[in-house]
């Protein structure tokens, strides 16, 4: 017989999932505006294959796969990996990272909630790592003479048809890497035909789009403010330190964060429970620490976004924070909090 | 009793000036929808006598009552039939008269849903009474207070159960700064409380202002919720001026007996210490009505409101005799029969399902709640680590590790985990998306750990005994040996000696007595 309470008011792991969805349309959209309709491709692909794995990994555990599936969190982890490649990458790289992010990344651990490093960026960074040329290359918005429909988008990723030739190249974050390398100062880049307003063309209004949903993830309280907001922070601070340092080597605040997966990561990917701090002070110490190390590895990394590797970095620490930072007792005295309520192991 | 002066202070603004006392706040909680509007306007009812009373022997927190009366025995209501065999105990009384039909086992609310040991009543109708020894409260002495409340058998009425006259004389050792009269029903459903504050204010004020006295506070508050302005408007029309009436928001667990402290004061009670080691003394609101007839009138505790809601036909507050059946209760307010419905005792944060509806009404009964539940079917789906509920933890625990530790019975580290600080509010289970079970993973620790507690201490107190037995074994022979010895010299002893002996004993007691005569 189970006991109290016999009320219960939590929405379920399901709605959960299928808000974080919702709250990616206003991107998708976008992609589907600037880039034509690979992302969509790309997201067909990467959910049957998230689907598959998750089914086929849940069968070999022998486990109800029904009840399992139905909570759509491998359509998430899905939906975030295939957000984070160029859409017109051939299809085994989706196919792929989105298996290693399913089987990996989630049920080697022992699946839905055990998993130590958040699956969709295992994902990504072993694709990155394996196909780093092809993932660099992404579709300029401002080049696009012809906009690719359903039927291109679908032939280009299954089979490489070269329609988008000649009009893909590094994004914004790459291209001021390289040509820092090369030793050019801000001021000179300033007037290559790479920016929009303050970062990429495209890329910012995208940016827009994900903290557009990520407020309304706020606004549903799927999310709570402090993981994105320690992540922007760290972020934003990171990047203003470097450009008030010299202003010639690093750009600013704004560029870093409406570049690149900034927004994706503060509001979708460092949100993830499972594999993120949960206790209220770790969870800014995650989402700061993910900042500071995203920005970190944009300015000295090899990679031009640092994302994806700041937070599995992160992840690795979160058993830590939370045991550093559990919340104070009812009782104990303020002041010795942080020695007193710490487990002893 | 009930339903008599119900009171009629409006909510107007002569009560402004109440809530001028600064609020603190507890961490977590959740505001819940109270449920309470269909019923907390109807004045409460009185129940016909039930065909029998149940009195379980044990309605409290401490050792078990010992029945007085045996089978066959006449009583009045009023009269003890059972008494308490220690300090941390209870009394037991005859809600009215009657024949004692059974001493025995019978079922009672209890999550085990095991019988326990009760006196049977059964009623003959006529309510006799031999009338207790009225006092006037204005002279009552604080030591006759005391003697009150412990013939009256009074626990508290919240649902802890805790022995009213130990807390009492606890306050009064100690120093009080703060008496807290606790109304703040924060369950859902729940508004007996609320009945007795609107019905009888001023016995309530009487109560605060006796145990103001027996414990020489320094200053009495009447906590209710701020969704109960009548029941604040008729407290501060009885309170006048030396006891504040203050509202709290209403966020469950408000009404905890150590949320509440924060909340008015902004003290917090350590772990595994009681209030009073802050100077606070908390009584639930019924608890201090039962304390105010105890002393006045010579009343026991046989009677008290409890709140019948849910998904029934004639839901509302009822003023019922301990020992009624739930059954007679149910029968009542049109809850019969139940059929599918779920019967819990208590709210739905922290009740206790009925398993037996013959179970009687005790006193740390406070609602019947009757519902229309979709069982839930599904198993609750892995932890996500969400961390909804240390957000929710109304005593900062991390519930979701303190559940890894649980659910592997790695009973060590749940306690480093504060597994014994949990409070059993169920916040956490309420707000958990995968539905985990939280409080009853904490429960089954709990009684675990318990378990083991009591086994090492019954094997430590083994040990304790053999080694005792070994020494006076091993003992045993030297010790012969030496009377020996001491005999052979008695021998030697001559008489002068020995007179020199027992005088010096005699003088050296006579000069200890002395000082104790003077005195």
């Amino acid at each position: 017989m189970p006991s109290s309470p016999y009320a219960h008011g939590a929405r379920p792991v399901a709605w959960i999932m299928r808000q974080v969805v919702f709250a990616l349309v206003p991107a998708v959209l976008l992609y589907v505006y600037l880039f034509g309709f690979g992302v969509l491709v790309q997201l067909t692909l990467g959910i049957a294959t998230a689907i598959s794995c998750e089914a086929a990994a849940l069968k070999m555990r022998g486990l109800a796969w029904r009840e399992t599936l139905g909570d759509s969190s491998v359509i998430v982890l899905a939906c975030l990996l295939a957000l984070a490649l160029p859409p017109y990458a051939p299809w085994p790289i989706v196919v792929l990272g989105t298996a290693v992010a399913v089987l990996l990344g989630k049920h080697a651990f022992g699946g839905l909630g055990h998993n130590v490093f958040n699956p969709a960026m295992v994902g990504t960074v072993f694709v990155l790592l394996c196909f780093p040329l092809t993932l660099s290359e992404w579709p300029q918005a401002a080049k696009l003479t012809h906009y690719p429909g359903p039927l291109d988008s679908l032939a280009a990723i299954l089979w490489q048809a070269p329609v988008l030739d000649g009009v893909t190249g590094a994004t914004v974050l790459d291209h001021v890497k390289t040509e820092a390398a090369l030793l050019r100062m801000m001021s000179e880049i300033d007037s290559d035909s790479v920016f929009g307003v303050v970062a990429g063309p495209g890329w910012e209004w995208i940016n827009v789009a994900y903290l557009l949903g990520g407020i309304w993830l706020l606004w549903r309280r799927v999310i709570t403010w402090r993981l994105p907001l320690a992540f922007l922070t760290g972020v934003a601070v990171t990047a203003l330190a470097g450009h008030i340092a010299d202003p010639e080597l690093h750009r600013g605040a704004l560029f870093h964060l409406f570049a690149g997966g900034a927004m994706l990561a503060a509001f979708f990917i460092v949100t993830d429970p499972v594999s993120s701090a949960t206790t209220p002070r770790g969870m800014l110490i995650f989402g700061a620490g993910a900042g500071v190390l995203t920005l970190v590895m944009r300015e000295w990394g090899t990679y031009p976004d640092g994302v994806a590797f700041a937070v599995v970095t992160m992840n690795a620490f979160s058993p830590l924070i939370d045991r550093l930072t559990q919340p104070r007792l009812y009782g104990q005295a303020r002041t010795t909090d942080d020695t007193d309520s710490t487990p002893d192991r | 009793m009930a339903g008599a002066g119900v009171c009629r202070a409006g909510t107007s603004s002569q009560f402004a000036r109440m809530n001028a006392r600064r609020l603190f706040t507890f961490p977590g909680g959740i505001a819940l929808a109270a449920n309470k509007s269909a019923i907390r306007d109807r004045p409460s009812r009185r129940l016909p006598l039930p065909d029998r009373l149940v009195l379980p022997l044990r309605q409290h927190v401490g050792v078990a009552a010992c029945p007085v009366v045996r089978v066959g025995l006449r009583v009045t209501r009023g009269e003890l039939i059972a008494d308490t065999p220690g300090y941390v105990g209870m009394r037991l009384h005859a809600p009215t008269s009657g024949t004692i039909t059974a001493i025995g086992e019978f079922p009672v609310i209890h999550p085990s849903g095991l019988p326990a040991p009760a006196i049977v009543l059964t009623p003959d109708g006529l309510d006799e009474t031999a009338a207790g020894v009225p006092a006037d409260p204005a002279v009552v002495s604080v030591a006759g207070i005391f003697e009150r409340i412990a013939a009256a058998g009074i626990v508290g009425l919240g649902g802890a159960g805790f022995p009213a006259h130990v807390k009492v004389q606890e306050g009064a050792t100690q120093h009080v700064d703060t008496l807290i009269v606790n109304a703040v029903e924060c369950e859902p459903y729940i508004c007996c409380d609320e009945r007795v504050a609107r019905e009888a204010a001023d016995e309530i004020v009487g109560g605060a202002a006796l145990l103001a006295r027996a414990v020489n506070a320094r200053e009495c508050v009447i906590a209710v919720e701020d969704d109960m302005p009548k029941a604040r408007a008729c407290l501060a029309q009885a309170a006048g001026e030396a006891i504040a009436v203050v509202s709290v928001p209403a966020i469950y667990p408000a009404g905890g007996e150590k949320q509440l402290i924060t909340v008015l004061t902004g003290k917090e009670v350590p772990s595994g210490l009681l209030p009073i080691h802050v100077g606070v003394a908390v009584l639930n609101v019924q608890t201090v009505r039962a304390i105010y007839h105890a002393v006045t009138a010579g009343e026991p505790l046989t009677e008290r409101m409890v709140t019948v809601a849910g998904d029934i036909a004639d839901a509302g507050n009822f003023q019922i005799l301990i020992g009624t059946p739930v059954r007679h209760v149910l029968e009542h307010a049109g809850a019969l029969p139940l059929g599918r419905r779920s019967l819990v005792s208590g709210g739905p944060m922290m009740g206790t399902r009925v398993a037996d509806i013959e179970a009687p009404v005790t006193k740390t009964v406070n609602c019947l709640l009757v519902r229309d539940e979709v069982p839930v079917t599904a198993a609750p789906l892995p932890c996500i680590r969400c961390g909804d509920c240390i957000a929710v933890c109304p005593v900062g625990l991390n519930p979701q590790q303190l559940f890894e530790s649980a659910r592997t019975a790695d009973f060590d580290t749940a306690q480093d985990y504060h597994l014994f600080d949990c409070i059993d509010c169920g916040c956490c289970a309420y707000v958990c998306p995968s539905r985990i079970p939280l409080v009853q993973h904490y429960r089954h620790a709990k009684s675990a750990i318990e378990a083991l507690d009591r086994d090492r201490l019954e094997a430590d107190e083994a040990r304790a005994n053999y080694l005792a037995r070994s020494r006076r074994l091993a003992t045993r022979d030297a010790v012969s040996t030496e009377r020996v010895v001491a005999l052979a010299d008695l021998d030697e002893l001559d008489d002068e000696r020995i007179k020199r002996e027992l005088d010096a004993v005699l003088s050296r007691t006579r000069s200890k007595r002395e000082p104790d005569n003077e005195a």
